[in-house]
């Protein structure tokens, strides 16, 4: 064969097998249709697909246009963010901003990242888009991943075929076991002694947290870290993890002391008991 | 581009013609440059010599391609692709990670994506037999990564392997996994990973795996006698300690029905944490999920932080017992090393740095064994310089551990939390975040992408 034909047959065989291409991970938006009814509920999710790369780290704005479509409730229970540093929720009007983490990363084609319950409420045609996107690997240095996004483009019709939104099967699960942490540090409230708590939901997700310190009345409404009313060593604080069907999953944790403190005071409670039981035997006795 | 045509007064037609010359010249024009030797378990390229000019080489046992990308090998890369000049690559895959769920008449396997290195997996087949050894039937499902077999047999047991393929050609196969459909309530499941699952758990014999019906079992491989750590979703839930062979199961009981990303690593007899491997999970029955073939990469560290140039620098891990390691080490060029690891899974290799270039560079492991292959290890990053530092021994993560505690885990999140996007950090935070994050005085997503790698739970 002539040698350059036989150059350009080895360079097509280079160029086809042994190029590697180096894709970039997609953020879909995906809906069951394009077309809704006017008044009908709709299911946006987010999914990601990371091209066999292992991400750890995303964040984005997903905007859409409030006069046309109505969000009804963020859903992050089939979610595969594992801690969120921005959760999304419906704060702002026309975005939902989300920021959050998978320690060890996650190579996927399709996993969940949120979904969004819209109330068609006007007909028109509207576009939902994501913005702001950025995406990390997890390769030790947070070397910054490509990314990419289409627009969805939906029309809100009185003429489209009526859909009949699923909604979730009814939850009845408690949110995931999970523990308390106690810790202070320089870095954080001054020094100051606070708990770290996080846990999932994966029937309706988590709605909020409650924190309750022993020998204060009220639990309050807390978010972690949640910096302590009680700064001495005894301490006992349970966390109650309420998710958005009701359920709730307790957390306590009791320091050393407080234990000590308890069994001692059991103690002498123990003791003064005996002593007057002791007296009373001996004032009968007499 | 028009300019030079303008004052040169080159016609367009003549330009291109010239151009073409130039690409014929340059091709058959014989550039050199000099490699280290390549070295495989069947053969060795000895003093190999890049040449500008394609052809082909062939002895008995292989043959061996040159091309014409550039005069040094290694990976050139766009925002759109990468292209391998320089010496034969051999495109290779780590092993889908494989888990099975049995229910009536069906199995439904998923498994990990293989991840090709000097190729992109581009489809994959799933195999299924009513015997470990085959023969399998074969079905093409595409790029995807779960399948679900129906119309089985109630009580029969089926065994199930996955193959990856890039434009054709194998790359990786999975372990062969197994599952018995049952009828609702029959207790479906079950099985074992054909040639796996022996030693682990407390070292020794092949571990029982309980009994209750709900679960994520998790059979793999690490190094001989090291513990093993399983997370879901971030959060640290199990423990258990795998065999003298390397092999450990881990399971985590009474799971919720859900979506769950569970992760697996290893620290070694140095106290040294292998990369996590990350797993999809979903639960949507009682059936038990049993996940196959992890195989946990290679840890890595070394003798110097920074080598005096043309010293020798020292590499060494745990893996595998009796496998072959291949340590890359990225520079301009790229530099593969292979050396096998002894009977407790130890590695050590010694290399000149001579080839090297000043500067920072980064080390990586994988090994292979019995046609399986892990995917990379952590990066070990030392410095080519003119003096010479020691690496001290480190056994808590090198990032971060902002409280340091020797784990990263939710109070690191939380310390990161507090400061993230805030405008300015107070000065002892701003220590902390140069230490232990990228260093560039602020709190944001980089750094927490940097702690998600370092996690321990």
């Amino acid at each position: 064969m002539n040698k350059f034909y036989r150059i350009i047959i080895i360079a097509v065989f280079v160029f086809t097998f042994f190029t590697r291409s180096t894709f970039a991970s997609t953020l879909n938006l995906d809906t069951r249709s394009s077309v809704i009814k006017t008044g009908d509920s709709f299911v946006l999710k987010i999914n990601l697909d990371t091209e066999n790369k292992s991400v750890n780290t995303l964040e984005g704005d997903l905007i859409y246009d409030a006069s046309i479509i109505v969000p009804q409730k963020v859903l992050v229970n089939e979610s595969f963010v594992s801690f969120w540093i921005e959760e999304p929720s419906l704060d702002t009007k026309n975005k939902i901003h989300f920021s959050g983490m998978v320690p060890g990363g996650i190579i996927s084609n399709k996993s969940n990242v949120f979904s969004v319950v819209f109330d068609a409420v006007k007909q028109s045609k509207t576009s939902i888009s994501l913005s702001d996107t950025n995406l990390y690997l997890n390769d030790g240095e947070a070397s910054k991943d490509t990314v990419k996004s289409k627009n969805l483009n939906i029309e809100i019709s009185d003429n489209a075929q009526a859909f009949v939104y699923e909604k979730e099967v009814e939850d009845k699960t408690k949110p995931e076991i999970f523990q308390v942490q106690h810790t202070s540090n320089k870095y954080v409230f001054d020094n100051k002694k606070y708990v770290v708590f996080s846990t999932q939901d994966k029937g309706s997700g988590i709605a909020y947290y409650e924190v309750c310190e022993f020998g204060f009345k009220k639990c309050t409404k807390a978010k972690s870290p949640h910096l302590l009313t009680n700064q001495t060593i005894f301490y006992s604080i349970k966390v109650l993890a309420h998710d958005n069907s009701g359920n709730i999953q307790k957390s306590q944790i009791v320091s050393t002391a407080f234990m000590i403190l308890i069994s001692f005071l059991l103690f002498l409670f123990l003791v003064a008991i005996v002593y007057l039981c002791y007296r009373i035997y001996k004032k009968n006795k007499l | 581009m028009k300019l030079i045509y303008t004052n040169l007064k080159i016609s367009k037609k003549k330009m291109f013609s010239h151009s073409i010359a130039f690409v014929l010249a340059s091709l058959f024009c014989i550039f050199t440059f000099v490699n280290a030797d390549f070295t495989s378990t069947s053969f060795q390229l000895e003093n190999p010599v890049n040449v500008i000019q394609g052809g082909e080489a062939s002895s008995s046992s292989y043959k061996y391609y040159s091309n014409t990308g550039q005069i040094t090998n290694g990976q050139s890369t766009s925002t759109s692709f990468g292209q391998n000049a320089g010496f034969f690559y051999f495109p290779s895959a780590s092993t889908p990670v494989v888990s099975a769920t049995a229910s009536s008449g069906q199995i439904i396997i998923t498994w990990t994506p293989a991840v090709g290195v000097f190729a992109n997996i581009t489809s994959y087949n799933v195999g299924i037999s009513t015997s470990n050894v085959g023969p399998f039937t074969y079905t093409n499902v595409g790029n995807t990564s779960s399948h679900a077999f129906i119309g089985l047999t109630n009580g029969v047991t089926y065994y199930l392997k996955v193959i990856s393929y890039a434009s054709g050609v194998v790359l990786s196969e999975s372990v062969v996994v197994s599952g018995t459909p049952a009828a609702s309530g029959g207790g479906g499941g079950g099985g074992g990973g054909g040639g796996g699952g022996g030693g682990g758990g407390g070292g020794g014999g092949a571990p029982e795996v309980p009994n209750s019906n709900r679960k994520i079992v998790f059979f793999g491989r690490a190094y001989p006698n090291s513990s093993i750590s399983l997370l879901k979703d971030g959060v640290l839930v199990a423990n258990a300690i795998s065999g003298s062979d390397a092999s450990f199961i881990v399971q985590f009981n009474n799971p919720n029905i859900g979506s769950y990303v569970f992760s697996v690593y290893a620290t070694d007899k140095n106290g040294i944490h292998s990369a996590i491997q990350s797993f999809p999970i979903t639960v949507v029955s009682d059936a038990p999920i049993n996940v196959w073939g992890i195989f946990l990469a290679p840890t890595i560290s070394g003798n110097k932080l920074k080598v005096r140039q043309g010293e020798d620098i020292t590499f060494f891990g745990q893996s595998v017992p009796e496998s072959e390691v291949t340590i890359v080490v990225h520079s301009k060029t790229e530099i593969f090393q292979k050396v096998t690891s002894d009977k407790y899974g130890v590695y050590l290799k010694t290399m000149d740095t001579l080839p090297l270039e000043l500067g920072s560079h980064s080390a990586r492991s994988k090994v292979a064994k019995e046609n399986e292959i892990s995917s990379y290890s952590n990066s070990y990053n030392f410095t080519v310089g003119t003096d010479e530092i020691l690496a001290p021994e480190q056994k808590c993560p090198g990032k971060g551990d902002l409280n340091r505690d020797c784990r990263v885990n939710l109070i690191d999140f939380s310390i990161a939390a507090f400061w993230y996007k805030k405008p300015s950090l107070n000065a002892q935070t701003t220590l902390l975040e140069k230490e232990k994050l990228n260093g560039d005085g602020r709190i944001n997503l980089v750094d927490f992408s940097i702690m998600a790698y370092y996690w321990t739970g």
